[in-house]
């Protein structure tokens, strides 16, 4: 018996786990000699607690289901042929299309190595700078991240006596992050006076537990969060001086348009901000799964800034939904992007390559649906036979984060070396070995190795902090006169395809359809019952939900499971033609009772 | 009661130890909490006392277990017990109930609920060791709702 430290791949928070079991055979085998055990020993991060993913996470790598050998055209075949009709296919199209016509589209399971073996790759042998990461709730946050630099920022005086600790938790729920409970409910309990802040559209169980929950209006975080900071500027202790860019827009923004935006009272955010500002140590959390902020990049400027004014001890901690999207997105870092996803709406892509990322999994990917059903060749590499796979003409089987070794970075300065991990499962290759073996079938040498990847320098801000706001101000406008708006509902018991806790069986028997969460008062006005088909509508599309009355949401908000295929496509992506990337928010919907067949 | 999140963990870390089997289910209160529904390991069962195939058993320690092996899927514990934490999987025809993980307590581990409980709801310790702990709850305290009633 070996047991093996390892954290968990699942998302950025990285969870320590440690996997016991003996050398590890073939899938197909069906023997399991693995199990999962908490790490709790001492100085475990988050006391060696896993969320109900995070339990899961040996069965998904142990699944039998995991795929064992390629497939060129749905046909099993070998991994040399594979390579063989990978290098021919992207020959030709380099050859009669241009190098422009190829797009490679990276997730956040690849190491921060294999992301830049991939970018050498697309440079050296494909000639193009068309490579991006797909995480379009991540991305806009990072590119922020990285424009501009906050670091000049410091505490606003000296840290406040006593240990009264203040956490604010921005889109993020125990129910997705439970792991972060056993962080901030002690240091609730701990001290008298302590507090939990909680900014959220909805009146979940986190909710329930805050002592100040500052419920917004759905997408309305960003303005939010301008408030906290706009509330300590006011007060005349707190200077932001040293980031003009930000000083300037902070003042520039009105309380009126705060308060309108943002759904929550100048008072709220007042008392809320001097609490922060009196705490000995503040620990702030930020999450945009899905896409559940109006505006992600400023939520998390501002949440980022008011966590560096505070004069106490300070942790901000963004949460990432796949674990290695800010390292991917870092290795990338000074490619062009090459309008991949421009071209990718238009159809002018003829070749497709998509590296550690089941596109279909958790976002909407309507516009790729339709690029890999016209463009000439697709290659995937995939874990199981999903729709991404079902789509592609050769689909290589991969390995987890969790089976590769290397380094990740789970958040911003945070590296995580892995070496000594599980081995993957037998007729599985890392994207690393797909990618060297492709290169040397194309007559190029570019063998795993090379410098170390750093994380890259922050600043040379790109002067879209002003554009920022007032794109905000125009979606929260054109959202205030829709019948409801549309949030993205996510809680680990959804178990549907593109779910990570899709081998949750119990979870299956819960939620078998997509539901649509809908106010008791919203319900009675449209004639809606509980369990009742509803039709919902938005600009991405049309799908039957199963209406489920809750008093977690007002009036005005639904909300909608959004694991299942039929929900996703209800959250079109927005293309920001000046940067070449997409986002995602929550949308406007118009909900009939009547109930439809299918 | 008042420090569980819902975040279900502990559900799925039962189904995960127990073969896809979960042997925990949850139990909504007015949404405004979730508690795990699992057996209370009463001193006088009434499950063992209805069980026609002598399926349920108390060991030396006083945990009630139950012989899968045995079980003929009768249903007749799940309409005894008088907590309603025994439920039926028809697809193994047999009525799964907790067992304390055994296999850990072997090891001398905690439970695997407890093991992965975040925000410290569940916890894992002798009755009289608790009441110690918090002395106000024999008193009738606010942390009634950690003592789980048996029978």
């Amino acid at each position: 018996m070996r047991e093996i430290k390892s954290n968990c791949s699942f998302c950025s928070l990285a969870c320590p786990l440690i996997i016991r079991g003996g050398e590890r055979g073939a899938v197909f085998t069906g023997q399991s000699l693995l199990s999962l055990d908490w790490d709790k020993s001492e100085g475990s991060k988050f006391g060696g607690s896993l969320c109900a993913r995070g339990v899961a996470a040996v069965d998904y790598v142990n699944s039998v289901k995991r795929l064992n050998y390629p497939f060129v055209l749905g046909e099993r075949s070998t991994f040399e042929a594979a390579v063989k009709e990978t290098a021919s296919n992207l020959s030709a199209v380099k050859k009669e299309s241009g190098s422009e016509s190829i797009g490679v589209l990276l997730g956040g399971g690849l190491t921060n190595e294999e992301a830049t073996l991939a970018m050498r790759f697309t440079r050296d042998v494909l000639e193009t700078d068309g490579i991006v990461l797909f995480a379009p709730d991540d991305v806009p946050i990072f590119r922020f991240h990285m424009g501009h630099d906050l670091s000049a920022l410091g505490p606003a005086g000296p840290k406040p006596d006593g240990d009264r600790e203040v956490s604010l938790l921005v889109g993020d729920s125990f129910s997705e992050h439970p792991c972060t409970a056993k962080i901030v409910l002690p240091g609730k309990r701990a001290t008298r006076g302590s507090e939990v802040i909680v900014i959220s559209p909805e009146r979940n169980h986190t909710a329930w537990f805050a002592d100040r929950h500052l419920q917004c209006r759905p997408a309305g975080e960003a303005a939010v969060a301008a408030g906290l900071l706009k509330a300590a500027v006011e007060t005349g202790d707190v200077s932001l001086a040293k980031a003009p860019e930000l000083d300037k827009m902070i003042r520039g923004i009105e309380w009126n348009a705060i308060e309108r935006f943002g759904g929550v009272g100048k008072e709220a955010l007042e008392g809320a901000s001097s609490s922060l500002l009196g705490a000995s140590k503040v620990r702030t959390y930020i999450s945009n799964i899905f896409g559940r902020f109006g505006a992600p990049e400023l939520t998390c400027l501002f949440t980022e800034a008011m966590t560096r004014v505070c004069p106490g001890e300070t942790e901000f901690t963004p949460q990432f939904v796949q674990q290695n999207t800010w390292g991917v997105y870092a290795a990338l870092s000074g490619a062009g992007g090459g309008k991949v996803f421009e071209k990718l709406e238009r159809m002018e892509l003829k070749a497709m390559m998509l590296l550690g990322l089941d596109l279909f999994s958790a976002f909407p990917a309507g516009p790729v649906e339709k690029a890999m059903r016209e463009c000439k060749f697709a290659v995937s590499t995939q874990l199981f036979w999903n729709q991404t796979a079902a789509r592609a003409n050769v689909v290589i089987p991969a390995a987890d984060l969790i089976e590769k070794s290397g380094t990740v970075w789970p958040e911003f300065g945070e590296e995580l070396v892995r070496s000594d991990v599980l081995p993957p499962p037998g007729g599985a290759f890392t994207d690393g070995e797909f990618l060297a073996a492709l290169a040397k079938e194309m007559g190029s040498d570019i063998s795993p190795g090379g410098g170390k990847v750093s994380e890259p320098v922050r600043g040379g801000g790109d002067g879209r902090m002003e554009g920022g706001w007032k794109s905000f101000g125009e979606l929260m406008s054109g959202l205030e006169s829709a019948d409801a708006v549309m949030i993205p509902w996510s809680e680990p018991a959804h178990a549907a395809d593109g779910s990570l806790s899709r081998n949750l069986h119990w979870s299956m028997v819960t939620t078998p359809e997509p539901e649509l969460m809908i106010s008791d008062e919203m319900a009675e006005e449209a004639g809606i019952a509980d369990g009742q088909r509803v039709s919902v509508e938005s600009d991405g599309g049309k799908a039957l939900l199963i209406a489920r009355r809750t008093g977690k949401v007002e009036a005005n908000t639904v909300g909608a499971t959004i694991h299942f295929p039929a929900v996703r496509k209800l959250f079109p992506w927005k293309l920001d033609e000046s940067s070449g990337e997409i986002s995602l928010s929550p949308v406007s919907v118009k909900i009939s009772g009547e109930s439809e067949k299918s | 009661m008042n420090l569980c999140t819902g975040c279900r963990a502990c559900a799925a870390a039962c189904a995960m130890g127990h073969h896809d089997q979960g042997l925990l289910k949850h139990g909504a209160v007015q949404e405004k909490a979730l508690m795990p529904l699992h057996c209370r390991h009463c001193d006088t069962p009434l499950c063992l006392e209805v069980c026609p195939q002598d399926a349920i058993k108390k060991d030396e320690n006083g945990t009630i277990v139950r012989m899968s092996h045995l079980c003929i899927g009768c249903k007749s514990c799940i309409m005894s017990c008088p907590f309603g934490v025994m439920f039926m999987y028809s697809t193994w025809h047999i009525s799964p109930k907790c067992d304390l993980c055994q296999d850990r307590l072997e090891e001398g581990k905690e439970p695997r609920c407890v093991a992965t409980c975040t925000s410290g709801a569940l916890v894992f310790e002798e009755l009289t060791e608790l009441e110690k702990k918090y002395k106000r709850a024999a008193e009738g305290g606010r942390y009634f709702a950690r003592f789980m009633p048996t029978r």
